[in-house]
């Protein structure tokens, strides 16, 4: 719980520092190995806000992902994991990116009562990763170490890299 | 290829997988996907009921620590493998597994006991014989699975207690669990597939000994399991094997 509000601390200034100078909406589509969409996942990233004389922006994005396709009988019914989060970039070409994740999990498992089930949990996702993005519209790329707190209490070291297109 | 050879998963679908070796998901998928059957670790816990887990202590692997015949299932129960990402699949029961295999006949099941007690004494392997004997009658797999282990006088004491089950010693050198396998009238030799060749697999199967291979954790292992001509494939890349054999 600590990390969740030292997380808010450090985003929630540059609401309040920056000033908004150009309402900007830019949608970018990529692919994310590893991350908090588990093994792969496919996301959209929306910029809602650009400070420009700060050189920062705000993105939203939602992504969905999954560690396996098929279930212990084989047949297709994939974990469904979807996350979601606020992401602050800060930079020209090169971006430093400060977020924070909000997942949901849905795993495929196994009961001997009731045999397959899925169960739900949430976790909640950090990042601090780089970004590469030359043109506004365009190739982006990007690293994130994207530490987990798994289940809301096991805190879990992963990292993800990604490559999209904005536009 | 053996024309008798049988094809079965390590843990279930095998180390590498997402899926956990020993839990419920892994080792129902292998059977589902087409393997003729499983490889599964089994240990006794403080309360003797058998638990199917790998390792000698329950952490790093569950979110649980200690070993398996210090505790309880009660305690036991509550484990859970802490891979992969966001899954919580549970350490399991054996009773409960073999109850929620559907056609268990069918299918082979290599059993490799897991005996980490540091300095076991007579009574306790007794113990482990006696408790393996009775769990595989019960279970009604006496002639569709085989023991494997590296403890030289539990598998003496389960081939006492019941000369139907198939013993197999576990080996780092061919020709000494060779000798021990034919004095003590077990049925074979469980080594890794690196000190395998066609001709060890020969010689075995001369003296009348099966030979279960494990360690294949490639296609190129798969390959050369299959070439050797052993008994029982005990893969990790179950995909390959049964694209690669039509199964």
């Amino acid at each position: 719980m600590k990390i969740r509000y030292i997380l808010i601390l450090l985003i929630y200034p540059i609401f309040i520092i920056a000033q908004k100078d150009k309402h900007v909406i830019k949608h970018s589509i990529y692919l994310e190995a590893l991350g908090t969409g588990g093994y792969g996942s496919i996301n959209y990233d929306c910029t809602f806000l650009k400070f420009k004389k700060h050189k920062i922006y705000l993105s939203g994005r939602i992504g969905t992902g999954t560690n396996n396709f098929t279930d212990f009988e084989n047949k297709f019914n994939p974990d469904l994991i979807f996350t979601s989060g606020l992401y602050a970039f800060y930079g020209k070409n090169h971006h430093v990116e400060l977020g924070i994740n909000f997942i949901m999990s849905l795993i495929v498992q196994y009961n001997p009562s009731v045999r397959s089930y899925r169960k739900l949990n949430s976790h909640l996702g950090f990042s601090i990763g780089y970004r590469y993005q030359k043109h506004p519209k365009g190739l982006i790329t990007g690293i994130r170490y994207t530490p987990i707190l798994e289940f809301n209490t096991h805190f879990r070291h992963w990292a993800a890299a990604y490559i999209g297109y904005c536009f | 290829m053996n024309p008798d050879c049988k094809i079965l998963g390590h843990g279930g679908m095998g180390i590498a997988h997402t899926l956990p070796i020993n839990t419920f998901e892994s080792i129902l998928k292998c059977l589902n996907m087409g393997a003729e059957g499983v490889e599964i670790d089994i240990q006794l816990s403080k309360d003797s009921v058998w638990i199917i887990f790998h390792d000698s202590d329950m952490s790093p692997a569950t979110n649980l620590s200690g070993s398996i015949f210090n505790n309880n299932w009660q305690q036991i129960k509550g484990a859970y493998y802490m891979n992969p990402l966001y899954a919580q699949y549970p350490v399991i029961h054996a009773d409960e597994l073999f109850h929620s295999i559907v056609n268990k006949e069918n299918y082979i099941f290599s059993l490799d006991l897991k005996n980490y007690q540091m300095n076991p004494d007579s009574n306790y392997t007794d113990l482990l014989a006696r408790k393996y004997t009775e769990w595989v009658i019960k279970q009604d797999i006496v002639f569709n699975s085989y023991l494997t282990s590296s403890d030289l006088n539990l598998l003496m004491k389960v081939k006492s207690l019941n000369p139907d089950i198939e013993t197999f010693i576990y080996s780092s050198d061919f020709q000494k669990s060779k000798q021990e396998a034919l004095v003590q009238n077990f049925e074979g030799i469980s080594i890794h597939i690196n000190s395998l060749n066609q001709d060890l697999v020969k010689e075995a199967h001369q003296s009348g000994l099966k030979i279960a291979a494990f360690g294949i954790n490639s296609g190129q292992s798969n390959i050369d399991a299959i070439e050797y001509g052993v008994d029982y494939i005990e893969t990790d890349q179950l995909q390959h094997i049964l694209q690669i054999t039509n199964n």
